[in-house]
This record gives C-alpha cells, structure tokens and sequence, in this order.
C-alpha cells in the first residue's frame, strides 16, 4: 500500500515539475526572443548604451555612432547632436563634449557647466 | 498474453511526460502572451529613454528653441497610465515654462491647461494656481542652469 502511494506521489510530482518548467522556459524562450528582436531596433540599441551594460554586453552592440546615424533622420537634428553631447558626457570625454556643446550653440559650455550636465544625467 | 509495446509501463509513462510538455509550452506561451504588455513596456522605455534624457539635458541647459523641439519629440510613456499622465504633465510644465506660462498673469496658458488635464487623470486636486507653483519650481533648475 505504502509502495503504491510512493509511487503515486512521484507520478504526481514528476508530471507537475516537467509542467512547469516547460512553462518557465516558454515564458523565457518567448521573452527572449521579443528583446531579440527589439536589438534590431537602432533605436532601442540607442538606448541599451545608456543603461548600465556589462563591458561585454556593450562590445555585443554595433557602434554607438553607428547606430546615432542610422536614426539620425528619425531623431532630428538637434535631438542627435544632444544624444552625441550625452554620450561623451557618459562616457567623460569632457573635450568632446565641449565640442558637442559648442556646436549645439549652447550658452555656456565650459568644464564647470559640463560637469554639471554631467550630475543632472546621472 | 503479452501486451504490446506501447501499453508497456515506460511507454505510458513518456507518452503522459510528453503530453504534460506540451501542456506546459501551451500555458506558458499563454501566459506569455497575457504579460507581453510589460515586456514591450520594457523595451519601449529602453527605446525612450536617450530621448527623455537629451529633452531633459536641451531644458535645463540648453536653448528654448532646442528645448522646445526636443521635448516635443519624446515619445510617450507606454508602461502605466498613471505614470504616463505624470510623464505627461511634467513635459507639459516644461514646455510652460519655455513659454513663460508660469508667471504670474501670463494668459493664455495652453500648456499649463494641457498639465492640468494630464494631472487629472491621476490626481484629484489640479488646480492651474497649483501648477502654475510647480512649473516656477521647475523653472529655477533652467535658471541656476549657467
């Protein structure tokens, strides 16, 4: 009697585990694939370069400026110039990012105002 | 008498297996499928974000023009409709205060009214004297931008 429940139990709870983690790896499978194809998306590639990225992640990506070009006609002109100025300010080249700035017309652009743009990013 | 090969134990056993896997695909690509909504949310706000922020960078330091363009420009918030309506009414107090809505016996206000709206459909009191505070709030980050 007791055998036969054991085996019952396992029955019950072998099926139950192969539900749910094919459940699990659908939902996963599905996911996945919906970012993976969202990365085709420059735009969206755009925006994986400001999130906080692994080195690793980020040398997965195309260029940055490769990408900025490829929507530079979605985005404008202005936007992409500012997304350029973000980027070095990101990544602390602060003499390109005067030269980002100046090109913008931007009123001030000086190592203290960068500094500052670079705080109200963060 | 001998039973055939797929009435063996093993057999039943796989073919029960089998069923219960494809059981478990179903209902998680189903589930998948109700809960796409937060995933594409996900992505979206992925998307959004260098946009935001370039607005956000072009107001506080930049030109009204420049920043007018680009706050115009930012795609709305796809997760949540109370945070879109917030994300809404700050761009909205933004543009107000580019235009100079928030001084005081500015008129028209149509900024400061489409603010308004928006923070209605999330919060009870919107008053425009109300909002009017909160854009000259946000007006003195533009102004102690050098």
């Amino acid at each position: 009697m007791a055998k036969r429940a054991v085996k019952v139990v396992g029955l019950v709870l072998s099926h139950l585990s192969a539900f749910v983690l094919t459940a699990a790896w659908a939902i996963g499978h599905n996911s996945r694939g919906a970012f993976q194809a969202a990365s085709k998306d420059p735009l969206y590639r755009l925006g994986l370069h400001f999130n906080a990225l692994t080195p690793d992640t980020a040398a997965a990506l195309p260029p940055f400026e490769q990408d900025l070009q490829a929507v530079a006609g979605t985005l404008g002109a202005p936007t992409t110039e500012v997304v350029r100025l973000m980027r070095h300010l990101r990544d602390g080249e602060l003499a390109r990012a005067g030269e980002a700035c100046a090109a913008l017309a931007w009123s001030r652009c000086d190592s203290a105002t960068l500094v500052d743009m670079q705080k109200a990013l963060e | 008498m001998k039973g055939r090969w797929w009435q063996s134990r093993p057999a039943l056993l796989a073919a029960s297996h089998a069923l219960v896997v494809l059981l478990g695909w179903t209902a998680g690509s189903a589930y998948f499928g109700i809960t796409r909504g937060s995933v594409q949310a996900a992505i979206d706000s992925i998307a959004r974000r260098p946009r935001a922020n370039a607005a956000y960078l072009a107001f506080r330091f930049g030109s009204a023009d420049q920043a007018r363009i680009l706050l115009r420009h930012v795609p709305p918030v796809t997760s949540d409709n109370a945070v879109a309506s917030a994300d809404l009414m700050l761009t909205e107090l933004r543009l107000a205060v580019l235009d100079g809505e928030h001084v005081e016996g500015t008129n028209p206000t149509p900024h400061l009214t489409a603010a308004a709206n928006a923070c209605t459909r999330f919060q009870s009191s919107c008053e425009l004297t109300q909002l009017r505070v909160m854009a000259t709030k946000i007006a003195t980050q533009r102004a102690h931008s050098p």
